[in-house]
């Protein structure tokens, strides 16, 4: 009888939690607490990506920058000659608006 | 049998506790997710005004600019003319002018003439709404070189003396060399003696290696021959910035700063609208003034008449009239990208 009693309350415990999850407000709960789950996670990487990235960006631009002026000012310039301006005017007026060029 | 009736009694919740305990659980728990939320989209959106989240949104959702319609064009160009002038105070224009039929922008630039007084990089941080401070972002630099002392007469007079082989001449000296930090000159007044003066910016190549890489296709070459980028497809993966053989590509790496006083409000959807932190941005030849007719900015500015401005498809245009008569040569021609930027000499 105890045993009975015991597996039948049990059991309605668990068709009430089954029911729970399947009834709307479970879905509405389970979609609120991802939303939060989403939206918390997100921040937290946001902030903590500020945090560690935040850099000297003008030292970072600079860098980007200056090994070029290295590089290009080194460099030797070769004059074009009379036909080689001509074949690129040409070429420029032939290959305008060819999307096979 | 009374015991254990006693124990499922004490057991047994009354309805009316168990209710309002779910309620009050319930309630900490909505009040909870609910500050959890607010403060994880606050994190988000901070740092950002009221005009920008609200543009956010469609801006996130929008596509590649070369994909839009027509309409979908317009929807954006209003949406970022209404963010801009909340943002910066003034009413601001976004245009979305397309290249002209019949035009091929191309750019010379006498070397011979340059004076070094980098007026070019000021009224082009002015015009195309460069970071300020913070990064101080330009996209001309001028260098200061060192003349050379190569001659021609010397071309046979090279060390040692005859008798013994010649080193081909008394080249001894580069003929320009690039001092450490000389991009940072501050002379009291140019041109200095014994220098001369290289200003580079983007080359708008014909064929550009940025373009190529781009996983993206946010960066593309218009009809005009200029290249530009669509910011808001732009992943800040930084290929076209290690892609250009001219370093002429600037990264934001952080907000860029560009105070709302000194934000110039005649701008361009492909060209110098303001911004955003993690998207690349370079010269466009001011193309919200070209393709008006206008000149670009650097070319106004310049005391010298030293930059030259034109149409390469014009017989009769300034920069067709310098390729026919002029001593031109190119950056790194070998590389064939095609720039259509050329350096002369008269």
């Amino acid at each position: 009888m105890d045993k009975k009693e015991k597996g039948l309350k049990e059991q309605i415990g668990i068709d009430m939690v089954v029911k729970a999850r399947s009834s709307r407000r479970g879905f509405l709960k389970k979609a609120i607490v991802g939303a939060v789950a989403v939206t918390a996670t997100a921040a937290v990487a946001k902030k903590t990506g500020d945090v560690l990235l935040k850099e000297d960006v003008q030292q970072a631009y600079l860098n980007d920058v200056l090994p070029g002026d290295q590089v290009l000012a080194s460099r030797q310039y070769v004059e074009m000659t009379a036909e080689e301006k001509k074949s690129l005017v040409a070429n420029l007026q032939k290959n305008y608006k060819n999307p096979e060029a | 049998m009374s015991d254990m009736n006693d124990k499922d009694k004490k057991n047994q919740v009354d309805p009316k506790e168990n209710s309002r305990r779910e309620f009050l659980k319930e309630a900490a728990g909505g009040t909870l997710s609910a500050a959890t939320l607010a403060a994880g989209a606050g994190a988000l959106l901070s740092g950002s005004n009221e005009a920008e989240a609200k543009a956010t949104w469609g801006e996130w959702f929008q596509k590649n600019y070369r994909l839009m319609t027509d309409e979908e064009k317009k929807e954006s160009v209003d949406r970022l003319e209404k963010r801009y002038s909340e943002e910066y105070g003034k009413k601001t224009t976004v245009d979305s002018v397309p290249a002209q039929e019949g035009v091929l922008f191309g750019y010379a630039l006498n070397i011979q003439k340059c004076i070094g007084c980098r007026r070019c990089v000021y009224a082009c941080v002015k015009e195309n709404n460069q970071s300020r401070h913070d990064p101080e972002i330009q996209w001309i630099r001028v260098l200061k070189m060192e003349k050379g002392n190569f001659l021609e007469e010397n071309m046979d007079k090279g060390y040692p003396d005859k008798p013994g082989i010649q080193v081909g001449g008394n080249a001894y000296q580069n003929s320009g060399v690039v001092l450490e930090g000389e991009h940072y000159y501050e002379p009291e007044e140019v041109p200095e003696k014994g220098h001369f003066y290289f200003p580079m910016q983007c080359m708008q190549c014909e064929k550009p290696p940025c373009v190529k890489v781009c996983p993206v296709r946010t960066t593309y070459r218009e009809p005009d021959g200029i290249v530009v980028i669509d910011y808001n497809w732009c992943i800040g993966c930084r290929m076209c910035v290690s892609a250009c053989p001219y370093w002429a590509r600037r990264f934001n790496w952080g907000e860029p700063n560009l105070p709302a006083e000194e934000m110039n409000p005649v701008t361009h959807y492909l060209g110098n609208r303001p911004r955003m932190k993690g998207v690349a941005e370079k010269c466009t030849f001011c193309l919200q003034r070209t393709r008006q007719g206008r000149y670009t900015a650097c070319v106004e500015v310049c005391p010298v008449g030293a930059r030259k401005f034109g149409n390469l498809l014009d017989p009769e245009s300034e920069v067709r009239k310098i390729l026919e008569k002029k001593r031109v040569f190119r950056l790194k021609a070998e590389l064939n990208t095609y720039p259509k930027f050329f350096y002369f000499m008269d």
